[in-house]
């Protein structure tokens, strides 16, 4: 397995007597890793932890490997780059202006600023806005401009904050696309986000599920269902011979076209209970495909599972 | 009923405030008032029991118990002439209708004697223990009576002549006739009638003299003069002191009296001026030269041909403008500029080894940021100069050029009330945002996921604003020298420079340590708003509050609190010794209400020291908090 590019241990803050984030340990590794959780779950204190904005209560961070409270922390966030979810840059500036003065703080040469800016402007579709205000931007603007200054320094390290919460959903679409892009550059990338679809829409390659500041799960998504051990299986015919014999079996049947949609635990007991009553009472199956639950299925189980509830409760 | 008083409450408040203040200024004025005014009431009531009204009666080595009234009751024949020769009167004595009455020859009289309608009264070798009142065009000769208690009054057009003797006190409240002293001396003398009753006195010694003779201010009695000055005051910081002076001669001699003014300073002759002078009514100018500062005398001595002097002297403070060191400075700002440029080449050495800093990039995009608000300040940093020049443009009119008091009096005021509102500005659109709007509005959070550390974050807008704050100063002190540089006397220049250099430092002393506070609040505080309330407090509702402290406290540590306190002690000493707006309310009403207050003694050397140490711990303080607290 790759080194984690970022890795939290017991991470841990706590403003006053409320706890934040608890004990949180968090690994990701390169490519798109979703960083699941509902409102006020932790997600934007751990990120401001990650950027070295909030200091920890307890436990540690690191960052490619290195503590980011060492001496070293200039170094790492020279690596990362940084997209909040309310965009807040410096709004006077122009969006050229932006770039370039990212460039002077990264302590590039002016030519590559140039160029860097000019590629980066163009990427995000904002050249021909690069001489107006940021602070006349719309959101969807205002979070490409975002992109694009987070990315002046090539960081191999993107953390995004809820970037799609304030788009409508063509900018949302131009966002994956643009994600799936950098994806394909080699970026490592922690999206936090509530929105679940787009976390599937990115194919993100992790998921991490916080709720009330702990890590609920954490894995790929075939991992999570592995877990979770719920699967999605399809029956067609929809005889009713099969309902009587799987209500008992399932924990939800719907009925689609013809086909009996169930969730299960224990796929092998329905794949038996079909079979015998297809040979018994000679009854052709069409269809028998099992899938792993969606990711919003996931999350859901995830919040709700008693492990969790149980944890939550001891907190 | 409750609401009207509660309505009423600070009206009445200061009725009151009021009426004790006029209570208390009238006080001292009205107990003045009684020892120079004799009213005409106190006259003596007539009591004659024994009359002579006609003949001439000679009485020797008699004791007369009863009062004598003297009169002649018929004007066809001679006037009654009454002698007492070492005679003793236990009563008073009254003379009217042109009667005579000679008091010779240790006669006593221990009452009074009152003479009027022409009458005449020798009095000579003989004591009068009561008092002589002289009415109408009566004539008194007195000579060579000694009583300590004789008290003379002098009304209407008497003629009165004292010679060789004792008199403890001589009112006059003619209109005409006169008064001759010779040889003689009276305790008190105290003229109060109009310029033509004519007063003399030579040779002799009077202890007090008062000369409220009309037209008031302008006789000061004999041979006395006063300095009147066309200038503010006696204290001054001018090298030159310009006297003028009007002085009235002494009446005996008719016409032209010719007098010698001496001019001495510190008791050394200065120069001799000879006085000139319409009927009896003399004046002079002189400008006199001291470079030596410190307190100095200056009198105005005048003789006239008897060798009979009059010396008047006045205190004269000469503060001289203290020259702003202009070497030092250099040498101070060549220092910062090599600093700054070692400190250049080593973090440009250190960058080469990869060691960065972002320091120089927030300085310069906050001063690029506040290009427009920069522009502003710097524009109205020239708005009292500009002021100045109009006011001083017209008082040149009037006046002529300036003298250094001139500008400094009101280039003080005006830098003074100026530094209030515009540091509250300054500090507002500088210092009171720098860090708790990027906190606010999570800027501050994303740019810290940049290679920035904390501390260049704030140290790169405090050496923005430092900047920012020397180009304002510089504007201001700019503006007021130019404001005033036209108009002044050419001779002041140097101290117009001096006073710019001043107002550069004061600048300096106040817009810092402000901007420190304010930074140290901006980096602690979550609210804006809050940041924004504590210039309000300190420029504006603490002076104030805290000046009248003093009051309570009877001394004026509580000022030590006013941060506006600061700057005006810096002002009073290094550009006009009125400033204080709130540093001498305490002391002032303190005064009014009987209240010693003990002053604070701090020297300019005390007032850096705190300053800077305020600007220092604030700074120190901010560092501390942004490097160890949660930027949320």
């Amino acid at each position: 397995m790759k080194e984690p590019i970022i890795q939290t241990f017991d991470l841990t803050k706590v403003f006053g007597r409320t706890i934040a984030v608890n004990k949180l340990n968090l690994k990701v590794s390169t490519g798109i890793h979703g960083f699941l959780g509902p409102n006020g779950a932790g997600k934007t204190t751990t990120i401001k932890m990650l950027i070295g904005s909030l200091f920890p209560t307890a436990g540690r961070i690191e960052l490619f490997g290195q503590d980011v409270r060492g001496k070293e922390t200039i170094n790492i966030h020279k690596r990362i780059g940084y997209v909040p979810e309310h965009p807040t840059y410096f709004m006077g500036m122009s969006a050229e202006d932006l770039l370039y003065f990212m460039g002077s703080i990264f302590h590039m040469p002016q030519q590559e600023i140039r160029e860097r800016a000019n590629h980066l402007l163009q990427m995000v579709e904002l050249t021909e806005a690069k001489n107006r205000p940021i602070v006349k931007f719309s959101a969807g603007m205002k979070q490409r401009i975002g992109i694009a200054q987070a990315l002046m320094n090539d960081p191999e390290l993107l953390i995004l904050d809820e970037i799609t919460s304030n788009l409508d959903p063509f900018g949302r679409n131009q966002m994956i696309d643009l994600l799936k892009d950098l994806r394909r550059e080699g970026k490592t990338m922690l999206v936090s986000t509530h929105i679940l679809p787009e976390v599937q829409k990115m194919n993100a390659d992790s998921i991490g599920i916080i709720d009330h500041g702990h890590l609920v799960m954490e894995g790929t998504i075939e991992e999570l269902n592995q877990r979770i051990g719920t699967r999605i299986i399809r029956i067609s015919p929809a005889h009713e011979i099969f309902r009587e014999a799987l209500t008992p079996l399932v924990s939800k049947l719907t009925e689609e076209v013809d086909t009996f949609v169930v969730e299960t635990d224990d796929k092998d007991k329905i794949w038996r209970t079909i079979a015998n009553l297809s040979i018994q009472n000679n009854i052709s199956i069409t269809e028998f495909r099992s899938a792993g639950l969606e990711i919003e299925q996931i999350f859901m189980k995830a919040i709700e599972s008693e492990k969790h509830q149980e944890a939550l409760k001891l907190a | 009923m409750h609401k009207t008083l509660k309505k009423a409450k600070i009206p009445i408040i200061l009725f009151i405030m009021l009426f004790f203040f006029c209570v208390f200024i009238q006080t001292p004025l009205s107990t003045s008032n009684q020892q120079y005014s004799l009213p005409n009431s106190n006259s003596i009531p007539f009591q004659a029991s024994v009359t002579y009204e006609s003949g001439n009666i000679i009485r020797e080595d008699e004791t007369i118990v009863d009062n004598i009234l003297v009169m002649s009751s018929n004007p066809l024949l001679p006037p009654t002439n009454v002698t007492l020769i070492n005679c003793t009167v236990q009563g008073s004595i009254y003379v009217f209708n042109t009667a005579l009455l000679n008091i010779l020859q240790r006669s006593n009289i221990t009452g009074n004697v009152v003479i009027s309608d022409d009458s005449k009264v020798h009095i000579d070798n003989s004591t009068i223990t009561g008092t002589i009142e002289c009415r109408d065009s009566s004539v008194v000769n007195l000579s060579n009576s000694y009583t300590n208690s004789t008290i003379f009054w002098k009304f209407d057009s008497a003629n009165l002549t004292i010679l060789n003797s004792n008199v403890f006190q001589l009112y006059e409240f003619g209109i005409g006739g006169q008064i001759q002293v010779l040889d003689s001396q009276i305790s008190q003398v105290f003229l109060n009638g109009i310029s033509s009753s004519r007063t003399y006195i030579n040779s002799s010694n009077i202890l007090f003299l008062d000369d409220s003779a009309k037209p008031l201010g302008l006789i000061t009695g004999p041979l006395q003069f006063n300095f009147i000055t066309l200038e503010y005051g006696y204290s001054t910081s001018e090298r030159e002191v310009n006297l003028t002076w009007i002085g009235w001669d002494s009446p005996t001699i008719d016409g032209y009296l010719n007098l010698t003014f001496q001019i001495l300073v510190d008791d050394q002759l200065f120069t001799e001026i000879n006085g000139s002078g319409f009927i009896n009514q003399y004046s002079g100018y002189c400008i006199v030269n001291i470079t030596e500062t410190g307190t100095h005398n200056i009198s105005l001595v005048s003789f006239d041909g008897n060798g009979n002097n009059f010396t008047s002297t006045i205190k004269v403070e000469i503060i001289v403008y203290p020259s702003f060191s202009w070497n030092a400075f250099l040498i101070v700002v060549v220092v910062i500029v090599c600093s700054i440029l070692m400190a250049s080449i080593y973090l440009h050495n250190k960058q080469k080894q990869g060691l960065h800093s972002s320091l120089l990039n927030i300085f310069k995009r906050e001063l690029s940021e506040s290009k427009i608000k920069i522009i502003i300040f710097i524009a109205l940093g020239a708005v009292p100069g500009i002021l100045l020049f109009f006011i001083f443009g017209m008082i040149n009119v009037e006046s002529g050029a300036l003298s250094i008091d001139s500008v400094r009096s009101l280039v003080s005021m005006i830098f003074t009330l100026f530094l209030y509102y515009f540091g509250l500005a300054f500090s507002i659109m500088f210092g009171a945002g720098a860090i708790v709007n990027a906190k606010k509005d999570g800027s501050l959070s994303w740019f810290l996921s940049k290679p920035v550390r904390r501390w260049e974050f704030l140290w790169g807008k405090i050496f923005a604003y430092l900047v920012i704050i020397i180009m304002v100063m510089l504007s201001i002190s700019l503006s007021f020298v130019l404001g005033s540089l036209s108009f002044i006397n050419p001779i002041y220049r140097p101290d117009l420079f001096s006073m710019g250099g001043f107002i550069f430092l004061i600048g300096l002393l106040a817009l810092i340590p402000l901007t420190a506070i304010v930074v140290l609040c901006s980096t602690v505080f979550k609210k804006p708003g809050l940041t924004i309330f504590i210039p309000i407090l300190l420029l504006i509702a603490l002076p104030p509050i805290v000046s009248f402290l003093p009051i309570v406290t009877q001394n004026e540590y509580p000022l030590l609190l006013s941060f506006t306190y600061y700057f005006e002690q810096l002002g009073g000493a290094w550009v006009s010794s009125g400033a204080g707006l709130f540093g001498s309310i305490g002391t002032t009403f303190g005064a009014a209400f009987g209240i010693t207050i003990t002053p604070l003694s701090l020297t300019t050397t005390h007032i850096i020291l705190i300053l800077s140490s305020i600007t220092i711990i604030c700074f120190v303080l901010a560092t501390w908090y942004i490097q160890k607290k949660d930027i949320p």
